[in-house]
Protein backbone atom coordinates (compact mmCIF):
# COMPACT_ATOMS: atom_id res chain seq x y z
CA UNK A 1 0.00 0.00 0.00
CA UNK A 2 1.48 3.19 -1.13
CA UNK A 3 2.69 5.68 1.94
CA UNK A 4 0.06 8.71 1.62
CA UNK A 5 -0.56 11.31 3.76
CA UNK A 6 -3.80 10.23 4.88
CA UNK A 7 -2.35 6.15 5.42
CA UNK A 8 -2.80 5.12 8.83
CA UNK A 9 0.13 4.05 10.78
CA UNK A 10 -1.00 1.74 12.96
CA UNK A 11 -3.63 -1.00 13.31
CA UNK A 12 -5.97 1.28 14.85
CA UNK A 13 -5.93 4.02 12.67
CA UNK A 14 -6.71 1.43 9.79
CA UNK A 15 -9.39 -0.33 11.30
CA UNK A 16 -10.71 2.95 11.77
CA UNK A 17 -10.45 3.96 7.76
CA UNK A 18 -12.17 0.45 7.63
CA UNK A 19 -14.89 1.23 9.63
CA UNK A 20 -15.93 4.38 8.37
CA UNK A 21 -17.07 2.99 5.48
CA UNK A 22 -19.64 0.97 7.66
CA UNK A 23 -22.77 1.49 9.90
CA UNK A 24 -24.81 -0.35 11.95
CA UNK A 25 -22.42 -2.93 9.82
CA UNK A 26 -23.22 -5.66 12.16
CA UNK A 27 -21.28 -6.66 14.92
CA UNK A 28 -18.47 -4.19 14.59
CA UNK A 29 -16.37 -4.53 17.80
CA UNK A 30 -16.36 -8.95 16.47
CA UNK A 31 -15.14 -8.12 13.19
CA UNK A 32 -12.46 -5.46 14.59
CA UNK A 33 -11.00 -8.19 17.07
CA UNK A 34 -10.78 -10.50 14.16
CA UNK A 35 -9.07 -8.09 11.96
CA UNK A 36 -6.91 -7.20 14.86
CA UNK A 37 -6.06 -10.64 15.45
CA UNK A 38 -4.98 -11.45 11.98
CA UNK A 39 -2.49 -8.10 12.52
CA UNK A 40 -0.80 -9.46 15.55
CA UNK A 41 -0.48 -13.34 13.72
CA UNK A 42 1.30 -11.70 10.66
CA UNK A 43 3.19 -9.18 13.23
CA UNK A 44 4.42 -11.86 15.45
CA UNK A 45 5.02 -13.87 12.26
CA UNK A 46 7.35 -11.14 11.27
CA UNK A 47 8.93 -10.46 14.41
CA UNK A 48 9.87 -14.37 14.72
CA UNK A 49 11.73 -13.96 11.50
CA UNK A 50 13.76 -11.51 13.07
CA UNK A 51 12.36 -8.30 11.70
CA UNK A 52 12.99 -5.38 13.35
CA UNK A 53 9.65 -4.05 15.46
CA UNK A 54 9.18 -1.03 13.44
CA UNK A 55 9.64 -3.00 10.20
CA UNK A 56 7.23 -5.57 11.09
CA UNK A 57 4.87 -2.78 12.13
CA UNK A 58 5.02 -1.28 8.73
CA UNK A 59 4.69 -4.37 6.73
CA UNK A 60 2.38 -5.93 8.53
CA UNK A 61 0.14 -3.05 8.00
CA UNK A 62 1.14 -2.86 4.61
CA UNK A 63 -0.19 -6.25 4.36
CA UNK A 64 -3.54 -5.72 5.39
CA UNK A 65 -4.41 -3.92 2.29
CA UNK A 66 -6.51 -0.87 1.17
CA UNK A 67 -8.47 0.01 4.37
CA UNK A 68 -10.94 1.70 2.21
CA UNK A 69 -10.96 -0.99 -0.13
CA UNK A 70 -11.70 -3.44 2.62
CA UNK A 71 -14.59 -1.59 3.97
CA UNK A 72 -16.50 -1.19 0.86
CA UNK A 73 -16.30 -4.96 0.35
CA UNK A 74 -17.49 -5.57 4.03
CA UNK A 75 -20.03 -2.71 3.31
CA UNK A 76 -21.91 -4.61 0.33
CA UNK A 77 -21.73 -7.78 2.26
CA UNK A 78 -23.22 -5.97 5.94
CA UNK A 79 -26.67 -4.75 5.64
CA UNK A 80 -26.44 -1.19 7.27
CA UNK A 81 -30.59 -0.83 7.36
CA UNK A 82 -30.75 -4.19 8.95
CA UNK A 83 -28.14 -3.76 11.70
CA UNK A 84 -29.73 -0.69 12.58
CA UNK A 85 -33.09 -2.56 12.71
CA UNK A 86 -31.95 -5.39 14.72
CA UNK A 87 -30.09 -2.07 16.58
CA UNK A 88 -33.33 -0.67 17.30
CA UNK A 89 -35.18 -4.04 18.39
CA UNK A 90 -32.96 -5.24 20.39
CA UNK A 91 -33.09 -2.08 22.14
CA UNK A 92 -37.26 -1.82 22.77
CA UNK A 93 -37.36 -5.57 24.05
CA UNK A 94 -34.28 -5.16 26.03
CA UNK A 95 -36.22 -2.12 27.62
CA UNK A 96 -39.71 -3.69 27.63
CA UNK A 97 -38.00 -7.03 29.58
CA UNK A 98 -36.59 -4.88 32.11
CA UNK A 99 -39.67 -2.72 32.88
CA UNK A 100 -41.88 -6.21 33.32
CA UNK A 101 -39.02 -7.56 35.18
CA UNK A 102 -39.34 -4.60 37.56
CA UNK A 103 -42.99 -4.26 37.60
CA UNK A 104 -43.81 -8.34 38.40
CA UNK A 105 -43.37 -7.74 42.01
CA UNK A 106 -46.32 -5.87 42.49
CA UNK A 107 -48.33 -6.75 39.11
CA UNK A 108 -48.19 -10.29 40.21
CA UNK A 109 -50.25 -9.92 43.71
CA UNK A 110 -52.58 -7.24 42.45
CA UNK A 111 -53.55 -9.24 39.68
CA UNK A 112 -55.73 -10.90 41.66
CA UNK A 113 -57.20 -8.38 43.13
CA UNK A 114 -57.51 -6.31 40.49
CA UNK A 115 -61.18 -7.67 39.23
CA UNK A 116 -62.39 -7.03 42.62
CA UNK A 117 -61.14 -3.44 43.34
CA UNK A 118 -61.84 -2.14 39.63
CA UNK A 119 -65.80 -3.45 40.51
CA UNK A 120 -65.53 -1.07 43.71
CA UNK A 121 -63.96 1.58 41.82
CA UNK A 122 -66.27 1.59 38.57
CA UNK A 123 -69.52 0.76 40.80
CA UNK A 124 -68.63 3.96 42.84
CA UNK A 125 -67.77 6.17 39.69
CA UNK A 126 -71.33 5.01 37.89
CA UNK A 127 -73.32 5.49 41.00
CA UNK A 128 -74.22 1.89 41.02
CA UNK A 129 -72.89 1.83 44.87
CA UNK A 130 -75.84 3.76 45.71
CA UNK A 131 -78.07 0.98 45.64
CA UNK A 132 -76.64 -0.64 48.19
CA UNK A 133 -78.24 1.22 50.93
CA UNK A 134 -81.76 2.37 48.86
CA UNK A 135 -84.45 -0.49 49.02
CA UNK A 136 -85.83 -1.67 45.88
CA UNK A 137 -89.43 0.13 46.25
CA UNK A 138 -88.09 3.44 47.07
CA UNK A 139 -88.73 6.51 44.70
CA UNK A 140 -84.78 8.15 44.87
CA UNK A 141 -83.38 10.61 42.25
CA UNK A 142 -79.65 10.99 41.88
CA UNK A 143 -77.59 14.04 40.25
CA UNK A 144 -74.47 13.08 38.49
CA UNK A 145 -71.68 15.53 39.72
CA UNK A 146 -69.36 17.13 37.15
CA UNK A 147 -65.97 17.47 38.61
CA UNK A 148 -63.15 20.12 37.72
CA UNK A 149 -60.07 20.89 39.33
CA UNK A 150 -56.71 19.47 40.84
CA UNK A 151 -54.21 19.53 43.29
CA UNK A 152 -50.45 18.31 43.96
CA UNK A 153 -49.71 16.91 47.84
CA UNK A 154 -46.12 16.32 47.17
CA UNK A 155 -45.56 13.35 44.70
CA UNK A 156 -49.43 12.41 44.43
CA UNK A 157 -51.82 14.08 42.70
CA UNK A 158 -55.36 14.67 43.51
CA UNK A 159 -58.65 15.22 41.48
CA UNK A 160 -62.08 14.60 41.92
CA UNK A 161 -63.46 12.15 39.28
CA UNK A 162 -67.13 11.53 39.97
CA UNK A 163 -69.75 12.77 42.53
CA UNK A 164 -73.41 12.21 43.34
CA UNK A 165 -75.75 13.46 45.27
CA UNK A 166 -78.76 11.12 45.98
CA UNK A 167 -82.86 11.36 47.75
CA UNK A 168 -83.55 8.13 49.08
CA UNK A 169 -85.67 5.48 51.56
CA UNK A 170 -82.26 3.84 53.28
CA UNK A 171 -82.92 1.05 55.62
CA UNK A 172 -80.16 1.70 57.37
CA UNK A 173 -79.18 3.08 59.91
CA UNK A 174 -82.90 3.87 60.45
CA UNK A 175 -85.63 3.10 57.66
CA UNK A 176 -86.06 6.27 56.61
CA UNK A 177 -85.75 9.13 53.62
CA UNK A 178 -82.32 10.39 53.21
CA UNK A 179 -80.16 12.72 51.27
CA UNK A 180 -76.30 11.88 50.76
CA UNK A 181 -73.65 13.58 48.69
CA UNK A 182 -70.59 11.42 47.35
CA UNK A 183 -67.53 12.59 46.28
CA UNK A 184 -65.02 10.32 44.77
CA UNK A 185 -61.42 11.88 44.81
CA UNK A 186 -58.37 9.92 42.95
CA UNK A 187 -55.13 10.26 44.17
CA UNK A 188 -52.43 9.12 41.58
CA UNK A 189 -49.34 7.25 43.07
CA UNK A 190 -47.19 4.58 42.40
CA UNK A 191 -48.52 0.76 42.85
CA UNK A 192 -46.10 0.45 45.52
CA UNK A 193 -47.31 3.31 47.31
CA UNK A 194 -50.72 3.61 49.46
CA UNK A 195 -51.76 6.87 50.58
CA UNK A 196 -53.00 7.87 54.21
CA UNK A 197 -56.30 8.57 53.88
CA UNK A 198 -55.73 10.98 56.93
CA UNK A 199 -53.62 13.33 54.23
CA UNK A 200 -56.86 14.41 53.57
CA UNK A 201 -59.43 14.43 55.85
CA UNK A 202 -57.36 16.85 58.76
CA UNK A 203 -57.03 19.36 56.47
CA UNK A 204 -59.85 18.71 53.81
CA UNK A 205 -63.04 21.04 53.81
CA UNK A 206 -65.73 21.39 51.81
CA UNK A 207 -68.52 23.68 51.06
CA UNK A 208 -71.48 23.54 49.26
CA UNK A 209 -73.70 26.32 47.76
CA UNK A 210 -75.66 26.82 50.82
CA UNK A 211 -72.51 28.31 53.27
CA UNK A 212 -72.43 24.89 54.82
CA UNK A 213 -69.31 23.09 55.67
CA UNK A 214 -68.37 19.80 56.18
CA UNK A 215 -65.10 18.72 57.88
CA UNK A 216 -63.87 15.24 59.01
CA UNK A 217 -66.05 13.94 61.39
CA UNK A 218 -63.53 13.14 63.84
CA UNK A 219 -62.38 16.85 63.98
CA UNK A 220 -65.61 18.34 64.01
CA UNK A 221 -66.10 16.10 67.22
CA UNK A 222 -63.37 17.66 68.88
CA UNK A 223 -63.87 21.35 68.00
CA UNK A 224 -67.75 20.98 68.27
CA UNK A 225 -69.41 22.88 71.30
CA UNK A 226 -72.91 21.09 70.82
CA UNK A 227 -72.94 17.72 69.08
CA UNK A 228 -76.53 17.91 69.54
CA UNK A 229 -76.29 20.34 66.11
CA UNK A 230 -76.77 18.38 62.51
CA UNK A 231 -73.29 16.55 62.07
CA UNK A 232 -71.40 17.71 58.66
CA UNK A 233 -69.17 15.68 58.41
CA UNK A 234 -67.14 13.45 55.70
CA UNK A 235 -64.97 10.75 56.21
CA UNK A 236 -62.50 9.31 53.22
CA UNK A 237 -62.70 5.26 53.07
CA UNK A 238 -60.02 3.78 50.42
CA UNK A 239 -62.71 2.26 47.84
CA UNK A 240 -60.09 0.47 45.61
CA UNK A 241 -57.04 1.04 43.29
CA UNK A 242 -55.61 0.46 40.54
CA UNK A 243 -51.81 0.51 39.66
CA UNK A 244 -51.68 4.20 38.73
CA UNK A 245 -54.08 5.63 41.86
CA UNK A 246 -56.07 4.93 44.48
CA UNK A 247 -59.79 5.88 45.32
CA UNK A 248 -61.60 7.61 47.91
CA UNK A 249 -64.81 8.26 48.69
CA UNK A 250 -65.49 10.94 50.61
CA UNK A 251 -69.55 11.00 52.02
CA UNK A 252 -71.14 13.77 52.98
CA UNK A 253 -74.24 13.87 55.79
CA UNK A 254 -77.05 16.10 55.33
CA UNK A 255 -75.93 18.02 52.27
CA UNK A 256 -79.32 19.37 51.43
CA UNK A 257 -79.73 19.47 47.93
CA UNK A 258 -76.33 21.01 47.04
CA UNK A 259 -75.66 22.70 43.20
CA UNK A 260 -72.19 22.59 43.70
CA UNK A 261 -69.49 21.61 46.06
CA UNK A 262 -65.93 23.41 46.52
CA UNK A 263 -63.06 21.22 47.98
CA UNK A 264 -60.28 23.30 49.79
CA UNK A 265 -57.22 21.34 51.00
CA UNK A 266 -54.69 23.23 52.73
CA UNK A 267 -51.83 22.07 54.91
CA UNK A 268 -49.71 25.11 55.11
CA UNK A 269 -47.34 23.84 52.56
CA UNK A 270 -49.98 22.98 49.44
CA UNK A 271 -52.85 24.16 48.32
CA UNK A 272 -55.24 23.48 45.94
CA UNK A 273 -59.06 23.53 45.54
CA UNK A 274 -61.82 21.40 43.40
CA UNK A 275 -65.16 22.16 42.08
CA UNK A 276 -68.21 19.85 41.73
CA UNK A 277 -71.60 20.94 39.85
CA UNK A 278 -74.69 18.59 39.80
CA UNK A 279 -76.32 18.05 36.68
CA UNK A 280 -80.01 17.25 35.87
CA UNK A 281 -82.04 14.56 38.32
CA UNK A 282 -82.31 11.16 37.32
CA UNK A 283 -85.04 8.55 38.92
CA UNK A 284 -83.33 6.08 40.20
CA UNK A 285 -84.26 2.45 38.66
CA UNK A 286 -87.41 3.79 37.68
CA UNK A 287 -88.44 5.26 34.08
CA UNK A 288 -89.81 8.46 33.76
CA UNK A 289 -93.05 8.82 35.44
CA UNK A 290 -96.44 9.33 33.47
CA UNK A 291 -98.28 12.46 33.02
CA UNK A 292 -101.08 12.64 36.05
CA UNK A 293 -103.73 13.26 33.33
CA UNK A 294 -103.33 9.69 31.99
CA UNK A 295 -104.61 8.82 35.48
CA UNK A 296 -107.44 11.29 35.73
CA UNK A 297 -109.22 10.05 39.03
CA UNK A 298 -106.17 10.22 40.74
CA UNK A 299 -106.91 13.46 42.32
CA UNK A 300 -110.43 12.21 43.21
CA UNK A 301 -109.37 9.18 44.87
CA UNK A 302 -107.00 11.61 46.73
CA UNK A 303 -109.31 13.76 47.91
CA UNK A 304 -111.83 11.01 48.72
CA UNK A 305 -109.04 9.35 51.47
CA UNK A 306 -108.83 12.58 53.25
CA UNK A 307 -109.17 13.32 56.00
CA UNK A 308 -106.91 10.34 57.35
CA UNK A 309 -107.69 8.66 60.66
CA UNK A 310 -106.20 5.44 62.62
CA UNK A 311 -109.18 3.29 62.05
CA UNK A 312 -110.65 1.97 65.48
CA UNK A 313 -107.70 4.29 67.11
CA UNK A 314 -109.18 7.60 66.47
CA UNK A 315 -112.72 9.48 66.94
CA UNK A 316 -113.35 12.51 65.33
CA UNK A 317 -114.60 15.60 66.97
CA UNK A 318 -114.14 18.08 64.55
CA UNK A 319 -113.24 19.40 61.64
CA UNK A 320 -111.68 22.97 60.45
CA UNK A 321 -111.59 23.24 56.62
CA UNK A 322 -108.95 25.39 55.24
CA UNK A 323 -108.47 27.23 52.12
CA UNK A 324 -105.82 29.22 49.95
CA UNK A 325 -105.42 30.49 47.18
CA UNK A 326 -103.11 28.55 44.26
CA UNK A 327 -98.93 29.81 44.32
CA UNK A 328 -97.41 30.02 41.12
CA UNK A 329 -93.74 30.20 40.68
CA UNK A 330 -91.06 30.16 37.70
CA UNK A 331 -90.68 26.64 37.92
CA UNK A 332 -93.62 25.41 40.29
CA UNK A 333 -97.09 25.63 40.92
CA UNK A 334 -99.01 24.73 44.28
CA UNK A 335 -102.47 23.87 44.83
CA UNK A 336 -104.39 23.19 48.24
CA UNK A 337 -106.62 20.36 47.19
CA UNK A 338 -107.64 19.74 50.71
CA UNK A 339 -106.61 20.97 54.28
CA UNK A 340 -108.66 20.34 57.84
CA UNK A 341 -107.72 21.43 61.56
CA UNK A 342 -109.00 17.65 62.95
CA UNK A 343 -109.99 17.34 66.68
CA UNK A 344 -109.27 13.73 67.59
CA UNK A 345 -109.74 11.99 70.64
CA UNK A 346 -107.59 8.52 71.14
CA UNK A 347 -110.13 5.87 72.32
CA UNK A 348 -107.67 3.86 73.80
CA UNK A 349 -106.66 6.51 76.69
CA UNK A 350 -109.52 9.46 75.82
CA UNK A 351 -106.32 11.55 74.72
CA UNK A 352 -107.47 14.69 72.90
CA UNK A 353 -105.07 15.59 69.55
CA UNK A 354 -105.35 18.35 66.91
CA UNK A 355 -103.64 18.22 63.88
CA UNK A 356 -103.81 20.21 60.50
CA UNK A 357 -103.81 17.30 57.27
CA UNK A 358 -102.89 18.80 54.07
CA UNK A 359 -103.17 17.20 50.67
CA UNK A 360 -100.80 19.69 48.35
CA UNK A 361 -100.89 19.74 44.43
CA UNK A 362 -97.67 20.45 42.88
CA UNK A 363 -97.47 21.12 39.21
CA UNK A 364 -93.96 21.15 37.21
CA UNK A 365 -91.74 18.89 35.61
CA UNK A 366 -90.69 16.02 37.86
CA UNK A 367 -87.03 16.97 37.98
CA UNK A 368 -88.26 19.92 39.49
CA UNK A 369 -90.72 18.80 42.55
CA UNK A 370 -90.49 17.04 45.62
CA UNK A 371 -89.51 13.47 44.71
CA UNK A 372 -89.88 12.21 48.91
CA UNK A 373 -90.99 13.47 51.97
CA UNK A 374 -87.50 13.97 53.30
CA UNK A 375 -87.11 16.18 49.99
CA UNK A 376 -90.36 18.53 50.87
CA UNK A 377 -89.73 18.76 54.09
CA UNK A 378 -86.03 19.85 53.24
CA UNK A 379 -87.24 23.57 52.06
CA UNK A 380 -90.40 23.31 53.77
CA UNK A 381 -91.26 26.22 56.29
CA UNK A 382 -94.40 26.44 58.68
CA UNK A 383 -95.73 29.17 60.46
CA UNK A 384 -99.27 29.62 61.81
CA UNK A 385 -101.33 32.70 63.13
CA UNK A 386 -100.32 32.02 67.42
CA UNK A 387 -96.79 32.67 66.00
CA UNK A 388 -95.40 29.64 66.54
CA UNK A 389 -92.53 28.71 63.97
CA UNK A 390 -92.95 24.21 63.47
CA UNK A 391 -89.45 24.63 61.88
CA UNK A 392 -87.47 25.85 65.40
CA UNK A 393 -86.11 23.00 67.19
CA UNK A 394 -88.81 23.17 69.77
CA UNK A 395 -91.07 22.79 67.43
CA UNK A 396 -89.89 18.77 67.31
CA UNK A 397 -91.37 16.60 69.43
CA UNK A 398 -94.00 14.14 69.82
CA UNK A 399 -96.70 16.77 69.68
CA UNK A 400 -95.41 18.81 67.41
CA UNK A 401 -94.50 17.26 64.00
CA UNK A 402 -94.40 16.72 60.43
CA UNK A 403 -95.17 13.61 59.18
CA UNK A 404 -96.05 11.89 55.92
CA UNK A 405 -99.35 10.12 55.37
CA UNK A 406 -98.13 8.29 52.43
CA UNK A 407 -95.41 8.50 49.98
CA UNK A 408 -96.11 11.12 47.50
CA UNK A 409 -97.70 10.37 44.15
CA UNK A 410 -95.18 11.21 41.65
CA UNK A 411 -96.23 11.88 38.13
CA UNK A 412 -94.15 13.53 34.63
CA UNK A 413 -96.05 17.20 35.34
CA UNK A 414 -97.34 16.68 39.34
CA UNK A 415 -96.65 15.39 42.81
CA UNK A 416 -99.49 14.48 45.38
CA UNK A 417 -98.83 15.12 49.01
CA UNK A 418 -100.37 14.26 52.59
CA UNK A 419 -99.06 15.65 55.13
CA UNK A 420 -100.11 15.83 58.75
CA UNK A 421 -98.76 18.75 61.14
CA UNK A 422 -99.29 18.39 64.72
CA UNK A 423 -100.70 21.09 66.68
CA UNK A 424 -101.54 22.71 69.84
CA UNK A 425 -103.98 25.93 69.58
CA UNK A 426 -106.11 26.36 66.61
CA UNK A 427 -104.90 28.95 64.29
CA UNK A 428 -106.49 31.15 61.76
CA UNK A 429 -104.22 30.58 59.22
CA UNK A 430 -101.26 28.82 58.52
CA UNK A 431 -98.63 29.54 56.09
CA UNK A 432 -96.39 26.88 54.08
CA UNK A 433 -93.33 28.43 52.59
CA UNK A 434 -91.22 26.00 50.30
CA UNK A 435 -88.03 27.28 48.86
CA UNK A 436 -85.57 24.60 47.05
CA UNK A 437 -82.86 25.37 44.17
CA UNK A 438 -84.81 27.82 42.49
CA UNK A 439 -88.15 26.26 43.16
CA UNK A 440 -90.96 27.95 45.17
CA UNK A 441 -94.28 28.23 46.49
CA UNK A 442 -95.91 29.88 48.96
CA UNK A 443 -99.70 28.76 50.54
CA UNK A 444 -101.65 31.07 53.12
CA UNK A 445 -104.46 28.45 54.70
CA UNK A 446 -106.98 30.60 56.07
CA UNK A 447 -109.16 28.60 58.33
CA UNK A 448 -113.07 28.40 58.08
CA UNK A 449 -115.71 27.59 60.16
CA UNK A 450 -115.79 24.28 62.27
CA UNK A 451 -117.62 21.58 60.95
CA UNK A 452 -119.41 18.72 62.87
CA UNK A 453 -118.79 15.07 61.85
CA UNK B 1 5.74 -13.65 -11.41
CA UNK B 2 2.87 -11.45 -10.84
CA UNK B 3 -0.52 -12.28 -11.68
CA UNK B 4 -3.25 -10.24 -12.76
CA UNK B 5 -5.80 -9.21 -10.26
CA UNK B 6 -8.47 -9.90 -12.37
CA UNK B 7 -7.31 -13.42 -12.42
CA UNK B 8 -7.51 -14.09 -8.81
CA UNK B 9 -10.63 -12.52 -8.06
CA UNK B 10 -12.74 -14.66 -9.88
CA UNK B 11 -11.44 -17.77 -8.24
CA UNK B 12 -10.90 -16.57 -4.24
CA UNK B 13 -14.18 -18.05 -2.84
CA UNK B 14 -12.87 -21.56 -4.59
CA UNK B 15 -9.73 -21.02 -2.83
CA UNK B 16 -11.58 -20.44 0.12
CA UNK B 17 -13.58 -23.17 0.52
CA UNK B 18 -10.79 -25.60 -0.48
CA UNK B 19 -8.62 -24.56 1.99
CA UNK B 20 -11.34 -25.53 4.67
CA UNK B 21 -12.47 -28.88 3.04
CA UNK B 22 -8.95 -29.61 4.78
CA UNK B 23 -10.26 -28.72 7.98
CA UNK B 24 -11.40 -25.35 10.35
CA UNK B 25 -8.89 -22.85 9.70
CA UNK B 26 -9.01 -19.07 11.33
CA UNK B 27 -8.23 -16.16 8.52
CA UNK B 28 -4.64 -16.05 8.81
CA UNK B 29 -4.01 -19.56 8.96
CA UNK B 30 -5.66 -19.21 5.56
CA UNK B 31 -3.19 -16.69 4.37
CA UNK B 32 -0.62 -18.10 4.75
CA UNK B 33 -1.73 -21.54 3.67
CA UNK B 34 -2.36 -19.99 0.26
CA UNK B 35 1.04 -18.19 0.28
CA UNK B 36 2.52 -21.41 0.56
CA UNK B 37 0.97 -23.90 -1.35
CA UNK B 38 0.66 -21.51 -4.17
CA UNK B 39 3.97 -20.78 -3.95
CA UNK B 40 3.61 -17.34 -2.83
CA UNK B 41 1.69 -16.74 -6.07
CA UNK B 42 -1.57 -16.33 -4.49
CA UNK B 43 -1.02 -13.07 -2.06
CA UNK B 44 -3.87 -11.93 -1.21
CA UNK B 45 -4.12 -8.41 0.92
CA UNK B 46 -5.28 -10.24 3.76
CA UNK B 47 -7.78 -7.21 4.80
CA UNK B 48 -10.01 -8.66 2.10
CA UNK B 49 -10.27 -11.75 3.29
CA UNK B 50 -12.63 -11.14 5.67
CA UNK B 51 -15.61 -9.65 3.21
CA UNK B 52 -15.37 -12.68 1.44
CA UNK B 53 -15.16 -14.84 4.67
CA UNK B 54 -18.35 -13.29 5.84
CA UNK B 55 -20.32 -13.98 2.08
CA UNK B 56 -19.23 -17.05 2.28
CA UNK B 57 -20.67 -17.02 6.16
CA UNK B 58 -23.90 -15.17 4.85
CA UNK B 59 -24.31 -17.56 2.16
CA UNK B 60 -24.40 -20.49 4.67
CA UNK B 61 -21.11 -22.14 2.79
CA UNK B 62 -19.05 -21.82 5.91
CA UNK B 63 -19.77 -21.10 9.82
CA UNK B 64 -17.75 -19.20 12.24
CA UNK B 65 -17.06 -20.23 15.77
CA UNK B 66 -14.33 -18.81 18.47
CA UNK B 67 -11.42 -21.29 19.48
CA UNK B 68 -8.07 -21.30 20.93
CA UNK B 69 -5.93 -21.52 18.57
CA UNK B 70 -3.63 -23.63 20.98
CA UNK B 71 -1.11 -20.85 21.55
CA UNK B 72 -3.54 -19.03 24.31
CA UNK B 73 -5.10 -16.91 21.74
CA UNK B 74 -8.70 -16.98 20.68
CA UNK B 75 -9.46 -16.88 16.93
CA UNK B 76 -12.05 -16.72 14.73
CA UNK B 77 -12.55 -20.71 13.06
CA UNK B 78 -14.03 -20.97 10.38
CA UNK B 79 -15.79 -24.53 8.63
CA UNK B 80 -17.23 -25.80 5.84
CA UNK B 81 -20.54 -26.48 5.64
CA UNK B 82 -22.61 -29.41 4.27
CA UNK B 83 -23.96 -26.55 1.68
CA UNK B 84 -20.32 -25.23 1.53
CA UNK B 85 -19.19 -28.50 0.60
CA UNK B 86 -21.74 -28.92 -1.83
CA UNK B 87 -20.94 -25.49 -3.26
CA UNK B 88 -16.77 -26.24 -3.58
CA UNK B 89 -17.89 -29.24 -5.83
CA UNK B 90 -19.59 -27.15 -8.40
CA UNK B 91 -17.14 -24.05 -8.28
CA UNK B 92 -14.47 -26.75 -9.03
CA UNK B 93 -16.06 -28.30 -11.23
CA UNK B 94 -16.58 -25.01 -13.57
CA UNK B 95 -12.81 -24.41 -12.72
CA UNK B 96 -12.07 -27.78 -14.44
CA UNK B 97 -14.26 -27.02 -17.30
CA UNK B 98 -13.14 -23.30 -17.68
CA UNK B 99 -9.56 -24.32 -17.23
CA UNK B 100 -9.87 -26.96 -19.53
CA UNK B 101 -11.53 -25.01 -22.48
CA UNK B 102 -8.48 -22.43 -22.26
CA UNK B 103 -5.88 -24.98 -22.13
CA UNK B 104 -7.61 -26.50 -25.75
CA UNK B 105 -7.75 -23.10 -27.36
CA UNK B 106 -3.94 -22.68 -26.03
CA UNK B 107 -2.74 -26.10 -27.01
CA UNK B 108 -4.22 -25.78 -30.86
CA UNK B 109 -3.43 -21.59 -31.32
CA UNK B 110 -0.12 -22.23 -29.33
CA UNK B 111 0.58 -25.19 -31.28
Amino acid sequence: MKRTKNTPTDIYGWLDRVFRHLRFGGDEAALRQELTDHFEDRLNFLLEQGCPAEEAQQKALAAMGNPDETGRLLRKVCQPWLGLLLWTVRGVLIALAVALICQLPFLLPRLESKREQSRIREAWIQGEALEEGLTEDTIAAVRAGRCSGEGRLGSYRVEPVAAWTCWGRFEEPLDRYRESSWVVLKIASPPWEEPDPRLLQNHLTLWDDKGRRYRDYELYCREADDLTEDLDNYYTLPQGRDLTACYYTLWLNGASDPERLELDYDDGANRFQCQVVFGARELWKRPAPPSLGTDPQAEEQAAARFPRLEPEQERLISSVPGRAEPSRSERMQAELLRAAELELVRTSDGAVFRRLQLLLKLSGAWQDLPLNFRDLRGGLQIIDSTGRDYALPEAAGDRLRLIPLEEPAIYEDAGLYWLELSVEEPGDWYELYYERAGRSFCLRIVMGEEEQP
Amino acid sequence: MKIDKSLLSGSTSLLVLSLLRSGDKYGYEMISLLEATSNEVFQMKEGTLYPILHNLEKKGFVRAYNQDNGSGRTRRYYQLTDLGARQLAEEKNQWEVFSGAVNAVLRVSMG
